[in-house]
């Protein structure tokens, strides 16, 4: 069956050039039910020349949740699922955001739905991707295809093996976020 | 000689009369106005409400809004594009909006940018006013950390995200977002909008067509392929109404037609005869029309409506023309003091409703005495000329339709009867008159059929708005006074919106705080930024020097505040439109709001309190109640067209004036109360039409008594009567109300004409002829 898959969807590759590289990755990575580890996000502001570094876990549940708990330099729980993100303070809901209502923060979502779960077919609503293959490992480079988001994003890089290791998110105003996933476990 | 050339002159220079109002009124584009709104005067509301009433209807009125659906992504947005072309180079589209982008949206955002540290959100602000500003502080931190991107402030030029925080609110209640640059609707996301702009009147019926043509053709092969379109606007149903009253004028009109042409065949038995007589009708309408279109800029739809029943006054002349050629010759020095008189009596009689203060009514009046004075110019000039000297023919039906009238009772053999069966007839009639309801509820006019009211309202759930007519007024001296006293209702606002009142609510100062409120929210942000700055940048771990850099950049900027002029060319802004100048010293700011239910002053009882010159508008209960006004002023203006012809013929008739007045006038208290007992209520279009009855009514009177009721003018008025009953019998199977309303009134006011002027005939002196009456005169 999932040859079935992989080859219709090989089949459809052929005709869109620029999505090859996502069914590379779809070939090359497993798509976890679940998926817990320890993240370390280093957003490097350029205007400033800072690096803030934040730490912490988050775990994730298929089509349910990505939970995103900060345990530095503050104690933050950022819920996300599918059409709602949450951010918790102290136990008390200090933010809710509807995907619906902020294109942003919904593309931003659907981008980490997409990379934890390896639906790498649900990014090319968004981005054109351009990857590079070594052995077990692959980085990849996202380019937004609209102006919506090409207002905010420049690019987005993606590194890994069997699962996503880095997320490297590059902003139109010259920030950077640095995401280093670790201490994987299935 | 001379007279005879004299007469032919006169006969050439109507015709070239006529032929110069045609040639000119062909130069117009014709618009044919279909709103109910647009026949009642808006002239006596205040000034500013007036003009906030004009320009929220303005909006509406120019706005088309096309849904294109469909599951398949790339199918959508093709199909998009594809009308969006259709529709942007036409000369009657001002513009076409179906994308969002990317540069304009960040163009809103630097617009509003140097204003960020004055625009602060209501939760924002109360929790600085609550001392509440560490959880700003910890807020602005999860932010900064979190790895979901979208901030659009840095930490030196606003590190708290304030204006992250007023983007966010402030598109709060649009419906729609934006999908890879194509508007889509929150409630419906395989669905995107194109708001399309007109240029030119929704009215006119040379845009309609223009914009349908445009895109309406696409819409069988996008069915075809699973794409559907739904519309929404004004433009869609002023179009539906023209269309199903142009439909139903043709049909009707040629039904009518068909009737009254084989009824003169039957009649006359010569299709010269037909002809004859359809001339002035012919002629007639072309005149007003024409006149109608020239006059007014927008000829109403009801004007043509009224102008049908012109039908049935204008054959009155060229029947009692033909008629009495039967028996006569040299018939036009005959029947002219009677012709003149009837054009006289109908003319007061249509031009008394110029007088009335209510545009639909003066269209009427003009269009009607046009079509009246050219019939009749057209039978007095032409028809001796063309007429020729024919046996008689018509003797048959007039001595078949005497013959049958002679069955039938009269006053004069049966005085007491029928004096008592009237008079009680009269009372019970008036009684139920003035027991009876009105009904002037004007969206009982409404005249968009089912389905395309379905699909607006379709539209306006998904785009989150609704058809309420209603809004607020907040009327003020100074811009400033009116943002300030917004924000004292708003509390009241949140109040009904919580009770469940209203749904949302717009208010200009949400989108442009008064200065007064600026000032505050930059000492408030003051006050953050001293309480919580250094804490934060601490917590981040950030330098000393970008804590005195923000610090700089905040001091910097902390004088700017937003004026109404800065505020312009933002998408999807109102304030432009929800702000309200009508005199240099009186302006005022619209509160829209969405409600499921219509409301009334007392639900604004928490709103006045604190602010109490605010004013509720209700646009349809507006002309509900104009409708009942002149409901009431055309009642009155009736009764003085009676007395005033009644005083006119009495001239020349003396007492014998009462048996002309009479019928009409009897018929229309009969038809006004069998129209109370078989309707829930009257309305305006009701008395409206008893102008009609009385012009027919006073004609048929008029020329029977000029001949002394000679059978041939028995047969004339029966004739005139029984094609004004075609005509109008037929508009009572109508689909647009105010037809149906006119149609019935009429019919019923012709029959009660009829049947009062046969019981009230002279029998003992029928078919003496003029001499007899004028020698006695």
């Amino acid at each position: 069956m999932r040859f079935v898959v992989l080859l219709l969807l090989s089949l459809t590759s052929i005709a869109v050039n620029a999505e090859l590289s996502y069914d590379l990755l779809d070939k090359l990575t497993d798509s976890p039910h679940t998926l817990q580890g320890d993240f370390r996000q280093e957003k490097t502001l350029g205007e400033i020349d800072a690096v803030i570094v934040s730490e912490g876990q988050f775990d994730y549940q298929r089509d349910e949740h990505i939970r995103w708990v900060t345990e530095k330099p503050i104690a933050d729980e950022l819920v996300m699922t599918p059409d709602l993100i949450i951010s918790r303070q102290d136990g008390e809901n200090a933010l809710t955001i509807e995907a619906d209502t902020n294109p942003t923060v919904k593309v931003m979502s659907t981008i980490f739905f997409a990379v934890m779960t390896a639906d790498w077919y649900s990014l090319s609503d968004y981005f054109f991707a351009n990857g590079q293959q070594s052995g077990q490992d692959w980085t990849v480079t996202l380019t937004p295809r609209n102006d919506v988001l090409k207002n905010s994003i420049s690019s987005v890089e993606l590194a890994g093996d069997k699962l996503l290791r880095e997320i490297t998110l590059l902003e139109r105003n010259g920030d950077q976020t640095h995401i280093v996933l670790s201490n994987l476990n299935q | 000689m001379s007279s005879r050339y004299l007469v032919k002159a006169l006969a050439a220079g109507w015709l070239l009369t006529l032929l110069a109002l045609v040639v000119l009124a062909l130069f117009q584009r014709p618009v044919i106005d279909t709103s109910m709104m647009s026949l009642l005067p808006a002239s006596e509301q205040q000034p500013i409400v007036k003009a906030a009433s004009e320009k929220m209807g303005g909006q509406f009125s120019k706005r088309l809004l096309l849904l294109v659906e469909s599951e398949d992504k790339t199918l959508r947005q093709r199909q998009v594009k594809r009308l969006a072309a259709q529709l942007t180079d036409l000369p009657e589209v001002a513009s076409v909006t179906w994308q969002l982008e990317g540069a304009r949206l960040r163009q809103i955002e630097e617009n509003v940018f140097p204003y960020r540290y004055a625009l602060l959100t209501d939760d924002i602000a109360e929790r600085i006013d609550a001392g509440e500003t560490q959880s700003l502080r910890q807020r602005a931190l999860a932010k900064i950390i979190s790895p979901l991107a979208g901030g659009r402030g840095d930490l030196i030029s606003d590190p708290f995200g304030l204006l992250d925080s007023w983007l966010a609110e402030g598109t709060d209640d649009i419906q729609v977002v934006a999908d890879e640059g194509y508007l889509q609707l929150k409630k419906s996301p395989s669905t995107y909008l194109i708001i399309v702009e007109l240029a030119a009147d929704a009215f006119s019926i040379a845009t309609q067509q223009a914009v349908l043509n445009a895109y309406q053709p696409l819409s069988p092969d996008m069915a075809e392929q699973g794409v559907s379109i739904q519309s929404a606007g004004l433009l869609i149903h002023a179009h539906a109404g023209a269309e199903q009253a142009q439909k139903e004028m043709s049909t009707i009109g040629l039904g009518s037609l068909l009737g009254i042409v084989a009824l003169m065949l039957w009649v006359f038995r010569q299709w010269r005869a037909v002809a004859l007589l359809l001339l002035p009708i012919v002629v007639g309408c072309t005149v007003a029309t024409a006149i109608a279109f020239l006059v007014f800029e927008q000829v109403h739809i009801v004007t043509f409506a009224f102008g049908a029943g012109l039908i049935g006054v204008a054959i009155d002349y060229a029947l009692h023309f033909l008629c009495e050629r039967q028996v006569h010759r040299r018939v036009i020095q005959r029947i002219l003091p009677g012709l003149l008189l009837g054009l006289v009596s109908s003319v007061l009689a249509y031009a008394a409703q110029a007088l009335t203060p209510f545009p639909g009514l003066r269209q009427m009046a003009v269009f009607s005495v046009a079509g009246l004075i050219a019939a009749w110019l057209t039978v007095v000039l032409w028809l001796p000329l063309l007429a020729r000297d024919d046996a008689s023919s018509s003797f048959k039906a007039a001595k078949w339709l005497t013959n049958w009238q002679s069955q039938l009772p009269s006053f004069n053999d049966h005085p007491k009867s029928i004096g008592v069966i009237l008079t009680i007839l009269t009372l019970v009639s008036l009684g139920l008159i003035y027991n009876g309801q009105a009904e002037d509820d004007i969206r009982l006019l409404q005249t968009s059929p089912p389905a395309l009211l379905e699909q607006e309202k379709r539209v306006q759930n998904l785009l989150g708005y609704n058809s309420s007519t209603q809004f607020l007024l907040l009327p003020c001296q100074q811009l400033q006074s009116c943002l300030d006293k917004e924000r004292a209702v708003k509390p009241g606002l949140e109040a009904m919106q919580s009770a469940g009142l209203i749904e949302r609510y717009r208010l200009v100062s949400d989108a442009l705080p008064s200065i007064k409120q600026q000032q505050q929210n930059l000492d408030r942000t003051a006050k953050l930024y001293q309480k919580e700055l250094a804490a934060l940048f601490e917590a981040l771990g950030l330098s000393n020097s970008v804590l005195q850099s923000a610090r700089e950049t905040f001091d910097s900027a902390s004088d700017r505040i937003m004026l109404p002029a800065s505020n312009e060319g933002e998408m999807f802004s109102t304030t432009d439109a929800q702000i309200i100048s009508s005199l240099p010293e009186q302006k005022a700011t619209v509160i829209s709001f969405a409600s499921s239910q219509t409301l009334s002053d007392a639900d604004l009882a928490p709103l006045k309190q604190q602010v109490p010159e605010v004013i509720l508008v209700d646009q349809v209960d507006a002309i509900s109640s104009l409708m009942h006004k002149y409901r009431q002023h055309i009642s009155v203006w009736v009764s003085f067209s009676y007395l005033a012809v009644f005083l006119i013929l009495a001239c020349r008739y003396r007492i014998a004036a009462c048996r002309i007045v009479l019928p009409p006038m009897l018929a229309s208290i009969y038809t006004l109360a069998v129209l109370m007992v078989l309707l829930p209520g009257i309305n305006l279009f009701h008395t409206i039409a008893l102008f009609l009855v009385l012009g027919i009514g006073m004609d048929m009177g008029i020329f029977l008594t000029e001949t002394r009721q000679a059978r041939q003018t028995w047969l004339a008025v029966t004739m005139s009567v029984v094609t004004s009953l075609m005509a109008f019998g037929l508009l009572a199977l109508s689909q647009t109300p105010v037809l149906v309303h006119f149609g019935l009134t009429v019919l019923l006011g012709l029959t009660f004409v009829w049947i009062l002027a046969t019981l009230l005939r002279q029998t003992h002196t029928q078919g003496e002829s003029l001499e007899a009456v004028s020698s006695r005169l």
